[in-house]
């Protein structure tokens, strides 16, 4: 009897020694105020346009020439959100491009998001680009206006369905003298807002 | 959901501590001391732990960083103190989680040798462990623009995780007046297993002013694989989406948990010596052993470097591009069923004690004829490791073993270990008629607060010891 006592009484301070260690001033509620907030960086698209590859063969010097306007378009997979998971948790998407040019022309450069089956969505951007100042010298940057295109949560609620990016390098009349290389570098960066 | 939150880290408290027993080791007055030295001095005519009761083990441990730290009600905002957090732990920084059940443990001395005891019995274990993934959680948490030319280590990602029973039988030999020695065979039956622990590679976002694009993305070698067995089947019964499910996983988890599963063997080894009347060392070695994993075995390996410069544009090569089937090309993730093997994480104890205050040769009946009387009262150091994926884990304690009367024993400890610097434990042991009951606690001072620990425990048992 005396020795179940006892043990009915260990047992008994062991119960409150559990209860009473219980965890004090800890408010799991936080957990609703959780923002995850990180930025993502990720390359997008570039392009390097060698006037020299363009000019046709044997065209001799100091000729006007033109390039079919199909050369310098292309359509590529791009997938700008992904998931709806996606578009609900990012603020914003920002585009960083750049365009180093040494030929001695101004160009245009589009691009366009497209659905699966083609259709264009969005607006259409267009970054001018400076002319150069020749083969071998620095090249002239230029930037899109505005500098970085933002896409802010209600553009890529509309981008939803983009899939394609349809690119094109606009190229006015060329001389077959000319020389250099445009370089378009670009990036995105990827602003996300999650909340748990 | 705060209920279960609380109920939870409650639990974490009131279960037991840590692969490292301090308390219980060396405490020869109970026969749990012969699972953490096979060669402990004991003195049992027979013991049979209650089934199921004999020893529940329970540990949790946080290396770097506590709950408190990021739920704190302290006004902070949490999204301040996860940062923080993050900042402050390391990949070396790491989560565990053990328990042990005893299912069955029994013994009793040899009636042809008085010297030798025999014990046995049945545990079921939960090892877990996970490193701290501090580069993935950086990326997660803040992404990779404050992070340009650093790279994230796939080496962070490190883990382990096994569900077992282990049959064992050991016996205990008093080789002369000094010297005691013990052995334990065991026999693991693993259930449940993974392990991710020998990744290699980088993943880095390097600026490349003078290349195609801004960036490039660079996967530098990367050798990530995570090793299963025993998941393949789960994975299989979750995809039928069967309403039996569940009945099928018990049956299957208990054949495996009575030897059905991927079998190892280990053994425990351990003595104690008596260097003069009252100094005594200690030394053992438990769970040296290997399970070969053989059934149900699936390892999913991602091999390779790849990198990603953005989408030329126009196309110059004339297959296209999809950087998804390239990045697969480059890393292919393989499903291998090749059968592997762990070693167990092996631990180590040793202590050294001096005893004193020797019970006056009759005024207590509780020692055999021929034997000494024992001591009331014992001081020493006692040093635990355990190996670990990373690196081995360390534990130094001083002790203080006090025996109050012949029902009541205790044993006081102060431990440096990973996880703190100020770890008071405290062991009672009742033993009344042959009815034994002990409970066990450490982390005494952070008990008034539980989510402040990084690592409380309390273990209980009943026995019946003769």
């Amino acid at each position: 009897m005396k020795t179940k006592k006892i043990h009915a009484l260990l047992l008994f301070a062991s119960i409150i020694l559990m209860t009473a260690s219980c965890v004090k001033e800890l408010d799991f509620e936080q957990l609703d105020d959780v923002v995850l907030t990180p930025v993502f960086e990720a390359d997008f698209i570039y392009s390097e346009f060698d006037i020299e590859d363009y000019i046709p063969q044997g065209t001799p010097p100091n000729i006007e020439f033109t390039i079919p306007p199909e050369v310098l378009r292309d359509t590529i997979n791009y997938d700008l959100v992904g998931t709806d998971f996606a578009i609900d948790n990012l603020d914003r998407v920002e585009l960083t491009i750049e365009a180093r040019n040494t030929i001695e022309v101004g160009f245009t450069i589009q691009f366009q998001f497209l659905t699966q089956d083609g259709q264009p969505i969005g607006q259409l951007y267009s970054i001018p680009v400076q002319a150069g100042l020749g083969e071998g010298t620095e090249p002239v940057i230029s930037f899109s206006d505005p500098d970085p295109i933002v896409l802010d949560n209600a553009t890529l609620n509309q981008l939803a369905s983009a899939q394609k990016i349809a690119t094109e390098i606009i190229v006015p009349t060329l001389n077959s003298d000319l020389r250099g290389v445009l370089d378009l570098r670009s990036k995105a960066s990827y602003y996300v807002n999650y909340q748990l | 959901m705060r209920v279960l939150l609380c109920l939870f880290i409650g639990l974490l408290g009131c279960s037991i501590y840590s692969q490292n027993k301090e308390t219980l080791y060396d405490f020869t007055d109970l026969p749990q001391s012969l699972m953490l030295n096979p060669g402990a001095d004991v003195n049992f005519k027979y013991h049979a732990g209650v089934p199921f009761l004999s020893q529940l083990h329970f540990n949790v441990g946080f290396r770097g960083a506590s709950i408190y730290d990021v739920f704190a009600d302290d006004g902070r905002d949490i999204n301040d103190k996860i940062e923080n957090t993050i900042n402050t732990l390391t990949s070396n920084d790491f989560f565990t989680l053990t328990q042990q059940l005893d299912l069955i443990n029994f013994g009793w001395r040899s009636k042809n040798d008085k010297d030798l005891y025999y014990s046995g019995g049945l545990y079921q274990e939960l090892d877990l462990i996970v490193y701290f993934p501090k580069d993935f959680a950086v990326l997660a948490y803040q992404g990779n623009q404050d992070f340009i030319n650093v790279p994230f280590r796939f080496s962070n990602v490190s883990a382990t995780g096994e569900l077992l029973t282990v049959y064992h039988f050991g016996y205990n030999k008093k080789v002369n007046k000094k010297l005691t020695f013990g052995a334990r065979a065991k026999l693991y039956s693993s259930i449940f297993n993974f392990r991710s622990t020998k990744n290699r590679g980088t993943f880095t976002t390097i600026e490349t002013p003078q290349g195609n694009n801004i960036y490039q993305h660079v996967i530098s070698n990367a050798d990530v694989s995570v090793q299963t067995a025993g998941y393949a089947f789960l994975r299989d019964i979750e995809s039928e989406d069967n309403s039996d499910g569940a009945k099928q996983v018990t049956n299957k988890f208990l054949g495996r948990a009575f030897l059905g599963g991927n079998l190892g063997i280990g053994f425990d080894v351990g003595f104690t010596y008596k260097l003069e009347d009252q100094w005594t060392v200690t030394g053992s070695m438990t769970d040296l052993g290997m399970i070969f994993y053989t059934k149900d075995v699936e390892t999913y390996q991602a091999k390779g470097s790849f990198v990603f410069e953005g989408l030329e544009t126009p196309i110059t090569d004339d297959n296209g591009q999809d950087v998804l089937d390239e990045l697969e090309e480059a890393i292919p993730i393989d499903t291998l069923n090749t059968s592997y093997s762990a070693l167990r994480p092996v631990k180590l104890n040793g202590s050294i004690k001096y005893s004193f205050n020797r019970y006056e040769d009759d005024s207590c009946n509780c020692f055999w004829d021929g034997e000494g009387a024992p001591y009331r009262d014992a001081f020493g150091l006692q040093v635990f490791t355990q190996f670990r994926p990373k690196r081995p884990q360390y534990a130094a304690s001083l002790f203080y073993y006090k025996r109050l009367s012949n029902f009541l024993r205790t044993k006081l400890t102060y431990t440096v270990d990973d996880y703190s610097f100020k770890n008071i434990g405290f062991l009672l042991s009742t033993h009344i008629n042959k009815i034994n009951f002990y409970i066990s606690a450490n982390n005494l001072l952070e008990f008034s607060n539980l989510a402040d620990a990084r690592g409380v425990s309390i273990q209980l048992g009943f026995n019946v010891i003769m």
